[in-house]
């Protein structure tokens, strides 16, 4: 006979996988660039850009749309457990001049973020965009991706770009001890990440996965019949032209080993259509991320930036997603090894931090997961006062939440004295005058060696106190 | 016969005038900058990358040197942020380093150009070739502040080199050392000598032998500024550099 408590924990896992079902899990392929859009409904939008070919190699131009739809399908198929996500990829139509400049990420960022209107004179093409919008509600997050293509001999590179952000919000994490608080917020919220190689190879595995993915088939497989995803080329070259369902976005129902079931409404028809796109084939049975790592950094900020939008709503979230997350990041930052001092490893280890401290709710494990994350953040970028911050306040979190009063405080004030330097931001000098306050409130270290004396505390202090009232 | 003597002497100083002038136009390649932005903001300018040889009209070799062009470009705006605004100098190129003379600098600086790049593929097949950097500020610190770096492989290098990443704060912060904005000079200084010295060391250490001792020599003196710089900001009344302390030898080091 099941216990009373296993039956509450079996009806709330009802409850959780009822409630998430319905929150958003949707896509859009071949999104025109000149008219943005994202889905109002979900808390996490991931968008990604063509990737583009400075030369006129039309080829080489065709993989950069190839690319960004199997990033996007990638990316989507493995963020699904976090609900409420949308993924959304854009390209420019055949025949539009190479050098317009709708697809480029500081066109179509301030669309998106509501700050400039899009070219309304376009939107009767672009009708029918079920639960799309072009701005992001304010609170939800954002991972804008772009990238550019250049060639080498007979290899091909690819670099991406990501941007990620919350609308309306600064990423600051606030740290709580003993009263006290210290905020920082990640080092950057732009990266650019290493180019990667495609051999030829490679390429033609590209294509091969391109054409399995770019349909929707009745059943998951690839013999299966299917129809291509509607294409932007030629077709909607012109005005008028967006008549296709996919375009205004599809809905994800399930989710089966690499492929994903989704539905869209037909609006010719006014059916409900349902079917499979093989999203996370990879090539030639290999992922994706082994070729361009930092899919895996995209998987997880989306994680990082779902787990923030439930925390400011008060929302809740997948119980399982904070670790996926976790997981994804660390991914990244395995498949990096080769750049020690890379930012954008810095910055993942940083986001790992974050969702183990903020999803771990005071439990001492998470808090020294994430003060391990943000120190290993900070030796890559010792000179950065959010590195220097995120560090110390994680280190602070954990000892006091462990033994109630802390240690090395000498080093610990001379980084946050440094970072208050560093740092324009005034919040700098806030975050010291919180740590030195907790430390002379808490109990005297367990040896004097590396620790400030009280006397040197009060020095401090009254240094401090000359540098937030300048005379 | 003093006559002839007088009229001897004058043939002789405009030869050398008219070979000045020549020199002068020799130096007046570097054309300029089709795009040299507003005035009020710091900038980068990225000149041609230019194919040498004698491929240099295909269509193949064309578009891969407008794929440098543009990999030096975005990657010099994702390093520089909000700090200096990247611009695009069309057919800009020096033909020779000295093209960077006295003149040229002065120029650049009353422009607040911090930066120029620009680059050369010589074999196309192979992809060897060399990138140049002019780093306007640090003329009066380590002259001439003109770079050229030899690459076997230069898209190899630009891969797996940081230098721009580097060089963009590295410059910055000099720029504004020299304009006495202490505080603004020292988070720059700081990101530009962790990320150059990493450059500098490890196993895809950039450039040649040549190249990286001057880098050294280049980085002392970073590392001299960043100390004075530290040292005149704590001179301002309520800087927050006042609460920054010396190491045991007295001087200012960046965090570590």
């Amino acid at each position: 006979m099941p216990s009373p408590g296993s039956a509450r924990t079996c009806f709330l896992t009802v409850l959780m996988v009822l409630l998430f079902t319905r929150l958003t899990q949707a896509g859009m392929a071949h999104r025109d660039c000149r008219f943005p859009m994202v889905f109002e409904g979900a808390a996490v939008n991931v968008v990604v850009l063509p990737y583009s070919y400075a030369g006129r190699n039309y080829s080489l131009s065709n993989l950069g749309n190839r690319l960004s739809l199997l990033v996007k399908l990638d990316v989507l198929s493995h963020i699904l457990e976090y609900g409420s996500v949308g993924a959304v990829q854009m390209e420019m139509p055949e025949g539009v001049p190479s050098d317009d400049p709708s697809c480029l990420p500081e066109t179509v960022l301030p669309i998106l973020l509501g700050t400039h209107a899009p070219n309304m004179a376009l939107a009767g093409m672009f009708a029918n965009t079920r639960g799309s919008v072009n701005a992001l509600r304010p609170g939800h997050g954002l991972v804008l991706v772009w990238g550019l293509l250049y060639e080498e001999g007979d290899d091909i590179f690819a670099q991406t770009y990501v941007r990620f952000l919350r609308r309306d919000i600064n990423e600051a994490i606030e740290f709580q001890a003993g009263g006290s608080s210290l905020s920082a917020k990640p080092s950057s919220q732009l990266l650019a990440f290493i180019p990667q190689k495609f051999t030829q190879s490679e390429l033609k595995q590209m294509e091969d996965s391109y054409s399995r993915a770019d349909y929707v088939r009745d059943e998951p497989n690839d013999s299966a019949r299917g129809d291509q995803l509607p294409q932007l080329v030629a077709k909607c070259a012109g005005y008028g032209c967006d008549d296709s369902p996919v375009h205004a976005g599809f809905y994800v129902q399930e989710k089966r080993g690499e492929w994903i079931r989704i539905q869209y409404m037909d609006p010719t028809k006014g059916q409900q259509k349902e079917g499979w796109i093989h999203s996370a084939g990879g090539l030639a049975g290999a992922p994706l991320e082994k070729i361009l790592p930092e899919i895996k950094f995209i998987e997880g900020c989306a994680g990082y930036l779902r787990l923030r939008v439930a925390d400011a709503e008060n929302t809740p979230q997948m119980p399982a997603a904070p670790a996926l997350a976790v997981n994804q990041l660390n991914g990244f930052v395995r498949s990096n090894d080769s750049q020690p001092d890379d930012i954008a490893k810095a910055v993942a280890l940083q986001l790992a931090g974050a969702v183990e401290y903020l999803s771990g709710r005071g439990q001492v494990e998470s808090l020294i997961k994430a003060a391990d994350d943000f120190e290993r953040a900070r030796k890559m970028i010792p000179y950065d006062p959010n590195a220097i911050t995120l560090a110390v306040g994680a280190q602070v979190a954990e000892e006091w939440r462990q033994k109630g009063r802390f240690e090395q405080t000498a080093l610990k004030a001379e980084r946050m004295s440094a970072a208050s330097a560093l740092s324009s931001d005034k919040a700098a000098l806030a975050n010291l005058n919180s740590l030195y306050r907790l430390l002379l409130s808490s109990p005297e270290p367990a040896s004097a060696a590396d620790n400030l004396t009280r006397a040197e505390l009060k020095e401090r202090m009254e240094a401090l106190k000359r540098v937030a009232a300048p005379k | 016969m003093f006559q002839n003597a007088v009229h001897s002497a004058n043939w002789i100083r405009n030869a050398i005038a008219a070979a000045a002038l020549t020199c002068g136009v020799a130096h007046a390649q570097l054309t300029n900058c089709k795009d040299p932005g507003p005035p009020d903001v710091f900038k980068i300018f990225v000149d041609e990358v230019r194919a040498t040889g004698g491929s240099t009209g295909s269509a193949r070799v064309r578009e891969k040197v407008q794929g440098i062009h543009k990999f030096l470009s975005e990657n010099l705006k994702a390093s520089s942020g909000d700090n200096a605004s990247v611009r695009d100098c069309g057919k800009r190129f020096p033909s020779d380093s000295a093209d960077f003379d006295n003149k040229e600098f002065d120029g650049l600086d009353n422009l607040r150009v911090v930066l120029e790049v620009w680059g050369m593929l010589d074999d196309p097949v192979k992809g060897s070739g060399s990138l140049g950097f002019a780093l306007v500020p640090a003329r009066p610190i380590a002259p001439p502040a003109v770079y050229v770096v030899p690459s076997a492989n230069l898209l190899n290098s630009l891969r797996q080199g940081k230098q721009m990443s580097a060089f963009a704060p590295l410059v910055l912060g000099i720029r504004q050392y020299q304009n006495k904005n202490y505080a603004d000079a020292v988070p720059l200084l700081c990101a530009g000598t962790q990320q150059l010295n990493s450059v500098l060391t490890g196993q895809s250490a950039l450039g040649d032998d040549a190249f990286r001792t001057r880098q050294r020599e280049l980085m002392k003196k970073v590392k001299e500024i960043t100390d004075s710089a530290i040292r005149e900001a704590r001179r301002t009344p309520g800087s927050p550099f006042g609460l920054w302390n010396p190491t045991s030898d007295g001087t200012f080091l960046c965090p570590d």
